[in-house]
């Protein structure tokens, strides 16, 4: 039980990422439940108050009606020119979006959220331009009208009488962060039109007496008060679920709402809407294909009802289906789904005594533990029209004539052999034709011919001949049984045809799909693969693609496959791939462009995008075309990876060539020295009283060592074949180490903090620079000048300082110093000049660097800062950690 | 006492001349083996008392001599190489090596090398060590340094007993974590350092010179014997 009190984790981790992903700018919308009631006064009062609080605040688009009181406020806040548009010979002005996120304020002010943008901007809605801003991290302060909210435009259509054109989804509502509402009494408001501050002139007496009467200001007002009520009661919620505190939680339910071609569809999908929004659930939105050919209209109302589905925040899933109850039942059992939404039935009540029940009460009876809404559909637009278009269309025409020409044969054959065969045979003759034309021919010219076959088979052939009359019981009987079974036939078949089609498209969507894959794999390369499936798009869509892929700068301007596009075009593809959503025709964005553009998204980015050019695209053919565009994803994605792989591969085989060469030139350098110094150790051992002949080769064989090392070293740092092999190493223990190996032979002075006593690094890498550090301080110095070795910590990392006592360097040849065969005024002999340019190329091997300075204290001598990003610890710590 | 056996596998004739003058100076007796394969068959002939190898063979790689060696027999292996790669010691001290010298080297060093390892060979249980100034009782477990006693920590004690055990051999990291923490804690090289560095402040305080315990760099480390 205890389960039912905790709040559910899915809905924690949900109101976490909404504060969270609020990467983007905050959203306010002034709501108010119709013009005039001073939500742009009451932004623009907001928006002064920003902007004496040192925000930069810019008016992106006020309408302020010529109303005084408003202009004056817009007195003092920046304001962006709008943008002129010229459509079909008329001058509009649009808000210019390009303009202020190139300014990047903080703070826009946007009037009208609901209002619909020329047809060749960018967005075809301004709430879209605003997001586009959100996204780009500037707040913005918007003012909206109640009626204009997508799921309440129904019942406002019905109180007020007048159309709602211009809406804004729930969705971008829901996004906002804060809701102010602007509430005034309707007597207060009245008063105010009256006196002109709302419209001026005529348009305030036609407002009065239409829009603006007592009765729909009261009804606006309270749908307003509402809306922000309901809000406030979600917040409410949604503090005490992230606060945990224990509430009447309700039960996470999820509707799915069955979506039809019906012009009632987009009335459920809106109920819908707002019961899950007031009870805080998820919901679906449904389509079943039941392979019944759909006319181009109704199409269209389906795409529109599922796009508006979609838009209201619905999931929204396309199958197919031979039975409409079954299908349904079978989506809401696999997503879990709680309550199923239909509309009330609307054929006849016969014909669903003849279907065994109607739609609704086999859902009933079936669903089970799953509640069913049934929600009433409007009479008044309701209204069944026959398809008159159907009966002219050519198609009709033929299919009836050689309908009624195969009936004409028949009764010819008929009455030939009437003398020999009798009537009820040429019956039989009849339904044979009837089948055989079932077979041929659609529903409406079967019905036809069904009808006629069976008034000419009455009218000459069933006695008394030459009337429709029919004499016996006998006949009477024969005759409809006849009528029955040639239209249960026609129907039958039709209905089987119907069925065939529909698994025929699925085949060729299926095919399609297969043989898309199969070229996928069955290329060589990327771009084998991109132009085959442009190819196989081309043909499936009867359209131009193109695919574009990413580079390192971005979008590539060059199609990676497919056709050509303009540069206008590319622009919308760009839009695509900057968004990560889709753009151009057929969307909302940029809807004016020729083609359609898809973004090709993995799992980690945008890696291109997929662009068609089509004159008509369906709702079953976008969905086909998103999964084009997801396989060709993957297979980019794949592609890279693989080159990838191969790429590293290549490195560790060329590194490792490398290396054996190195090895083996080392080998041959280093030998012969160990010969030498050997065979010298020899002497040395052999007759103790060595001459100084043999301390000078000794000597030279030394310097001829640490030359050939040190070539070696730069040969390695310039091959690239460094890579350091980071461990924990006593600090301290390094530096004495290197000291010893530098050669210095003087007093060395180190100092290690303790709580960097341990470090991360590469012992040999770190112990050869501070050994040439080291040797290099002592060349440069006296041989009794003291060596300070000192080690810091830094941010981030290790900082080591080699401070030597030396004449200095002047400042000019600081840098110089590490530079390749460089030799200082006062070096000794025996050195390439390498020394330091090796420190300098391990140190950048490292990620790190070396400088040379003056000496701090202002003391004659040189100080080499050794700074490495490397990880380091206090020896305690360390232990503590055991 | 009859002079101790080493057989020289290097492909270098020059170094294997040199090796031979140097070392017989010093009463060894000498065996040769120019290749890989030759070393194995030498090695199971001769039997020598210790064997200096080349990594850089021409037929087989000198780790594979090893590890073939290291199949039947603990003879004491000195590695002499060029290759001054610090991961090519380390793999090479851990497939069983007793030792590591670099070329070019000093022959002083190498012959005090081969000294270590030919008379660890011979005596191994002593109950005490001593070296210098440093003494540990292995029975009653106690450190002495100049004759005063130093305090360690059980953990201290286990690694410094492991490198007088070894006492002018080198010992790995990996070794080292192996025989005192266990075979699941050679990864773990950062908590020996600390350990080595509480050690060798203690018994330098003590009075014990610095350069007693010597770190090889990224290798490991090595008790410097003193007479």
């Amino acid at each position: 039980m205890s389960d039912d009190l905790r709040p559910d984790p899915d809905a924690l981790l949900a109101a976490l990422q909404k504060s969270e992903a609020r990467s983007g700018g905050r959203l306010k919308i002034f709501l108010g439940m119709c013009p005039g009631v001073g939500k742009t006064y009451a932004m623009l009062l907001a928006g002064q108050q920003r902007q004496e609080e040192g925000a930069t605040v810019v008016i992106g688009l006020i309408e302020t009606h010529g109303r005084i009181e408003t202009q004056a406020l817009t007195a003092g806040i920046a304001r962006v020119a709008r943008k002129r548009i010229e459509h079909r010979g008329v001058e509009l002005e649009e808000m210019d979006l390009d303009a202020i996120l190139e300014r990047k304020p903080e703070l826009v002010l946007v009037d009208e959220l609901a209002h619909t943008n020329a047809p060749s901007s960018r967005h075809l809605k301004r709430f879209q331009d605003v997001i586009e801003l959100l996204d780009a991290g500037i707040d913005v302060y918007t003012t909206l009208n109640v009626q204009h909210v997508e799921s309440h435009r129904d019942i406002i259509t019905q109180i007020t009488g007048a159309p709602v054109h211009e809406t804004v989804p729930d969705s971008v509502i829901d996004r906002a962060d804060e809701i102010e509402l602007i509430d005034i009494s309707p007597a207060e408001l009245r008063k105010r039109l009256e006196e002109g501050k709302v419209y001026l002139g005529d348009r305030a007496i036609a407002a009065s007496e239409n829009f603006f009467r007592e009765g729909n200001l009261k009804a606006l007002r309270e749908i307003a008060l509402r809306l922000s009520a309901e809000r406030a009661d979600r917040e409410m919620r949604e503090f005490m679920h992230s606060q945990r505190i224990v509430g009447p939680w309700r039960s996470r339910e999820r509707l799915l709402v069955a979506v039809g071609s019906s012009p009632y569809s987009e009335r459920l999908v809106r109920w819908t809407r707002r019961v899950a929004t007031s009870t805080h659930s998820s919901w679906i939105a449904v389509s079943v294909d039941l392979g019944t050919p759909l006319s181009d209209e109704d199409k269209k109302r389906l795409d529109r009802n599922l796009s508006l589905a979609r838009s209201l925040g619905a999931e929204v899933l396309l199958t197919t289906g031979t039975n409409i109850v079954e299908t349904l039942l079978r989506i809401a059992r696999e997503q879990n789904v709680s309550q199923i939404v239909v509309g009330k039935p609307l054929s006849p009540q016969i014909v669903d005594f003849f279907r065994g029940g109607s739609l609704v009460e086999k859902l009933i009876r079936k669903s089970g533990e799953i509640d069913v809404y049934v929600v009433r559909a409007e009479k008044t637009t309701l209204q069944w029209k026959p398809n008159f278009k159907d009966f002219s269309s050519p198609r009709f025409l033929r299919e009836c004539g050689w309908g009624i020409l195969g009936v004409l044969g028949v009764t010819i054959l008929g009455l030939l052999l009437l003398p020999s065969i009798g009537y009820m045979t040429v019956g039989l003759f009849y339904l044979l034709a009837i089948l055989i034309g079932s077979m041929l021919l659609s529903r409406g010219p079967m019905l036809i011919v069904a009808t006629l076959t069976a008034l000419i088979w009455d009218y000459l052939f069933i006695a008394p001949h030459f009337t429709f009359s029919i004499g016996s019981l006998h006949d009477i009987m024969l005759f409809g049984m006849y009528f029955v079974v040639a239209l249960v036939l026609g129907h039958l078949h039709t209905r089987l045809r119907q069925r065939e089609a529909a698994e025929r498209r699925r085949e060729i969507q299926t095919n399609a799909l297969y043989r898309f894959s199969q070229e996928l794999t069955k290329s060589r390369n990327l771009s084998d693969a991109l132009s085959a499936s442009a190819a196989r798009m081309d043909e499936f869509f009867n359209a131009a693609s193109s695919i574009f892929l990413k580079n390192a700068e971005g979008l590539s301007r060059t199609q990676a496959a497919g056709n050509r596009i303009t540069e206008r075009e590319f622009a919308v593809a760009l839009w695509a791939y900057e968004h990560n959503e889709p753009a151009g025709r057929f969307t909302d964005t940029l809807a004016l462009s020729e083609g359609l553009y898809l973004p090709l998204r993995t799992s980690e980015a945008v890696v291109g995008v997929l662009g068609i050019q089509t004159a008509h695209l369906e709702l079953a053919e976008r969905q086909m075309l998103e999964t084009f565009a997801s396989q060709i994803a993957l297979l980019i994605q794949r592609q890279t990876l693989q080159t990838q792989a191969e790429h590293a591969k290549l490195e560790e085989r060329s590194r490792h060539l490398q290396k054996t060469l190195l090895d083996s030139v080392s080998h041959e350098f280093k030998t012969p020295l160990a010969i030498i110094s050997s065979a010298l150790d020899h002497f040395d051992s052999a007759r103790p009283a060595s001459p100084t002949l043999l301390g000078e080769i000794r000597f030279a064989v030394q310097r001829l060592t640490r030359v050939v090392g040190n070539l070696l070293d730069i040969t390695r740092i310039e091959t690239g074949t460094i890579q350091p092999r980071l461990e924990w190493c006593d600090l301290a223990e390094i530096l004495q180490s290197a000291s010893r190996h530098g050669e210095v032979s003087r007093e060395v002075t180190i100092t290690v903090p303790e709580e960097i006593s341990m470090a991360k690094v590469d012992v040999g890498l770190l112990e050869e620079m501070l050994t040439n550090l080291l040797r290099n301080a002592a060349q440069h110095s006296a041989k009794d000048a003291p060596i300070t070795v000192a080690a810091y910590a830094t941010q981030p990392g290790l900082e080591i300082r080699i401070i030597d006592g030396g004449s200095g360097i002047p400042a000019e040849d600081q840098a110089r110093v590490f530079q390749k065969f460089h030799r200082g005024t006062a070096a000794l002999p025996g050195g390439l000049g390498l020394g330091l340019s090796i420190v300098k190329g391990f140190a950048e091997a490292y990620g790190g660097s070396v400088q040379a300075e003056s000496r701090k204290d202002g003391k004659p001598g040189t100080e080499f800062v050794l700074r490495l990003p490397v990880e380091t610890q206090s020896a305690s710590a360390m232990e503590t950690n055991l | 006492m009859s002079a101790a056996s080493i057989l020289i596998i290097d492909d270098e004739p020059q170094i294997r001349r040199l090796l031979r003058v140097a070392l017989e100076a010093q009463d060894y007796k000498i065996f040769e083996a120019a290749t890989g394969n030759d070393g194995l068959v030498e090695t199971a002939s001769r039997l020598p008392d210790l064997i200096i190898l080349d990594l850089g063979l021409p037929d087989l790689k000198g780790i594979e001599v090893l590890g073939r060696l290291r199949e039947w027999t603990q003879t004491p292996v000195l590695i002499l190489s060029v290759q001054n790669d610090e991961e090519d010691k380390v793999q090479a001290l851990d497939e069983g090596a007793d030792d590591y010298v670099t070329k070019p080297f000093n022959t002083q060093e190498l012959l005090a090398r081969l000294r270590v390892l030919l008379r660890r060979n011979r005596d191994t249980n002593e109950p005490i060590f001593e070296s210098g100034t440093l003494s540990i009782d292995f029975s009653a477990r106690i450190i002495r340094v100049s004759g005063k006693e130093v305090d360690l920590t059980a953990t201290e004690y286990g690694l410094l007993r492991v490198l007088a055990q070894h006492a002018g051999k080198i010992v790995t990291h990996k070794q080292l974590l192996n025989l005192v923490w266990g075979p699941n804690s050679t990864e773990q090289s950062q908590y020996l350092r600390v350990f080595m560095s509480h050690i060798r402040k203690k018994l330098t305080t003590a009075g014990m010179p610095p350069e007693s315990i010597r770190t090889e760099t990224a290798v490991g480390y090595r008790l410097v014997e003193f007479d």
